[in-house]
């Protein structure tokens, strides 16, 4: 597992945390209030045409991160840039945060933070569901380093991960299935 | 895999057993699932957004 130099800090590892969720959150509401701005351009589209669309791309998303499909998605092929520590704990990790947020800055292993996206594109028009996908997954996004930190075994913690993590990409992607069917079936019956 | 799990918890206290029960990796999959029932339940739109973005923020634990 690759090691945050943010929410690794030893020293006031609680206030740099949560800052780092802060960033994080932050992060998430900016892409979210963009892709709001553009499911604009989408509204015109049936919602028959948008929901199937949506169905269509949450198989697909499943059937990549279960590993048995092969698509390159478009992500940030790089890791944030160590100079971001030179300009102090307190505000990179806030911005280290924000980047990571965003979701446009690094890689992106799994394929459901690309279908969230696709979600608020597609059906997305209320600002409240923009919001709430925004703020949800940078808070999704530092559940890691919360439990992380709660579980006061970091070694233990990731070795947990790492015997897991083949079965938390099936649940991720199943469980993203059925929330993206949730999802259409509360847009349907609006 | 349950085995070398199961294993690596002897020897501790109930406290401490119970903190890796609650802070295990899987954990938060299993509350993210639970707010989505809630949220079926519910009829809140706005919790089932909120979920299903948790669920695609946590899939890349791991990865910065």
């Amino acid at each position: 597992m690759l090691a945050s130099p943010v929410w690794r800090a030893s020293k006031r590892q609680g206030f740099v945390l949560t800052l780092f969720a802060a960033g994080l959150v932050a992060g998430g509401l900016t892409t979210a209030t963009g892709a709001w701005l553009v499911s604009g351009l989408f509204q015109p589209l049936p919602l028959t045409v948008r929901c199937t669309a949506l169905l269509v791309l949450a198989v697909a998303a499943a059937l990549q991160d279960m590993g048995w499909l092969r698509l390159t998605l478009p992500q940030a092929r790089r890791q944030i840039p160590q100079t971001l520590f030179r300009q102090g704990l307190t505000r990179a990790a806030l911005q280290f945060g924000f980047e990571l947020g965003t979701g446009l800055r690094t890689y992106l292993p799994s394929a459901l933070p690309h279908l969230l996206l696709g979600a608020v594109v597609l059906l997305g028009q209320d600002p409240r569901f923009a919001a709430a996908a925004g703020a949800g997954f940078g808070l999704g996004r530092a559940l890691l380093p919360l439990v992380w930190h709660a579980s006061r075994n970091a070694e233990w913690w990731d070795d947990q991960l790492t015997l897991r993590s083949r079965y938390l990409a099936s649940t991720s992607a199943l469980a993203g299935v059925v929330c993206v069917a949730t999802v259409v079936a509360s847009a349907v019956g609006r | 895999m349950h085995k070398e799990l199961a294993g690596d918890d002897l020897g501790l206290g109930r406290r401490q057993r119970a903190r890796r029960r609650l802070t295990d990796p899987a954990a938060p999959t299993l509350l993210l699932a639970t707010c989505l029932v809630v949220a079926q339940v519910a009829s809140s739109d706005v919790l089932a957004w909120a979920t299903f973005a948790g669920l695609a923020g946590y899939s890349l634990s791991g990865s910065v």
